[in-house]
């Protein structure tokens, strides 16, 4: 077995992690670790929640990092995974609120030129078009559409009904499709 | 998608840690970090190493645990799924020092109602009690080493409750039916556990949707324990418990205790949940 550090790519500790390197599971861990945690703590309040889901995720990658394609990003991944570590999670423990977006009534004010910039060119008119959807659109649209989710998944992770999910999807489709064409 | 024209800087990726996003622009910043590791860095300073540490150790100590067991194995083969079987196997009354003593304890009464046919008294206060005992004891929160887990299973509480005391049961029902051909009295009499035991093992399931399941297996062990010592005290029958009342009585808590069981399923769910 090869040794595995710092300067080894993502796709390599993955393949050492398939072949049952402990220490090349610690350095993904502590490569991304802390991302993982700042993205789920904007979609589950409770830290404690979000420690458990990140070793779930963990040890998931230790037991599946064999089912790594090769095909993508390591980072997306380990995020797919996370994500639905946490919907199992929240099915365990259904979440209070959904903080995801707590910042919306400051949209305007927080929308700076440069913020719109970095928008544009990262998603062009899509990020507006984002933006003009109502809160509760919006929250059903990252879930299903930016997370990955489906529609079961994402109502267990918002903690709506499957059929609001599904309508709140509906309405958000018509809405950037007039937007966007 | 072009190639990387923009990256966040350290205030951007600050204020996204922070949750002072909105939530447009946090979306940005996620289908970025998927693909840039330079900016992925920036959030390491925005969660503790100790936090991190932790987390880890918790990670190291699941990957490292024991491999499947052969009661593990043997249920999996059996169409159990994986993670059931694993659930069962660290049931804590299923380990080799509970098993050993259920044995041991039942072969005892069993040779001593070989000599004494009094002794048959022991044996039939013992079968009963012993399997009720346990299931009270495969989801006390104390002797659980597995509580976490099961706290956390995605199985529902009910479902893992019913595996587990099917394992558990027969784990004391077996020995006790393969001596009964063997004991003294008729063969009614040597099989005048049964009925009880399945009533004191589904009333402590009943009783645990109310009670702790170790005090509802405790009370019904004085209860039992108090017709049969009764049965040979009072009327000097090693085989009270054989008679038509007790086992009909027995008959009769074992349906009522299996509707209460039924209807407050839901509730004994949430109990487990909470002892474990």
């Amino acid at each position: 077995m090869l040794d595995m550090d710092e300067s080894s790519t993502d796709g390599e500790l993955l393949a050492a992690v398939a072949d049952g390197s402990a220490v090349a599971l610690e350095v993904l861990y502590r490569r991304h670790a802390s991302w993982l945690v700042v993205r789920l703590a904007r979609r589950c309040a409770d830290p404690a929640v979000v420690d458990e889901v990140i070793q779930d995720t963990f040890v998931s990658v230790w037991k599946s990092a064999g089912r790594y394609t090769g095909q993508g990003d390591v980072a997306a991944w380990v995020w797919a995974i996370a994500i639905h570590r946490l919907v199992d999670a929240f099915r365990r423990r259904p979440p209070a609120a959904y903080p995801l977006d707590e910042f919306a009534p400051q949209l305007t004010t927080l929308e700076s030129a440069e913020d719109r910039v970095l928008l544009g060119i990262e998603h062009g008119d899509l990020a507006g078009a984002l933006g003009r959807l109502s809160p509760e659109l919006r929250t059903v649209v990252q879930a299903t559409v930016l997370d990955g989710l489906t529609t079961r998944e994402a109502a267990r992770l918002l903690g709506l009904p499957a059929g609001t999910v599904k309508t709140r999807m509906m309405r958000a489709r018509r809405a950037l499709r007039k937007e966007l064409a | 998608m072009t190639n990387e024209v923009w990256h966040l800087d350290g205030e951007l990726a600050g204020r996204y840690a922070d949750g002072r996003v909105t939530s447009v622009l946090a979306t940005s910043v996620e289908q970025h970090l998927l693909r840039c590791e330079t900016c992925r860095r920036l959030m390491q300073p925005s969660v503790r190493t100790d936090r991190l540490d932790h987390i880890w150790d918790e990670i190291v100590e699941r990957v490292e645990a024991p491999g499947t067991s052969l009661l593990e194995r043997l249920l999996h083969w059996c169409g159990v799924d994986e993670a059931t079987a694993r659930l069962v196997a660290v049931t804590p009354s299923l380990r080799g020092a509970w098993l050993t003593g259920t044995t041991v304890v039942l072969l005892l009464a069993f040779l001593a109602a070989q000599t004494a046919p009094q002794a048959m008294s022991a044996f039939l206060l013992l079968a009963p009690v012993l399997p009720a005992a346990g299931v009270a004891l495969s989801f006390g929160p104390a002797s659980d080493p597995a509580h976490e887990i099961v706290a956390s299973t995605p199985h529902s509480a009910v479902h893992l409750l019913a595996v587990r005391t099917a394992v558990v049961v027969s784990s004391s029902f077996v020995p006790a039916a393969l001596a009964s051909p063997f004991l003294p009295g008729s063969a009614w009499a040597a099989m005048a556990w049964l009925a009880p035991a399945l009533a004191m093992t589904v009333g402590t399931l009943a009783l645990s949707t109310r009670l702790a399941p170790h005090v509802a297996a405790s009370g019904l062990t004085i209860l039992w324990a108090s017709v049969v010592v009764q049965g040979f005290v009072r009327h000097h029958d090693p085989f009270f418990a054989a008679t038509p009342s007790v086992q009909l009585a027995s008959v009769a808590a074992l349906v009522v205790s299996a509707a209460v069981l039924l209807v407050q399923r839901r509730d004994l769910a949430e109990v487990l949940r909470r002892v474990s």
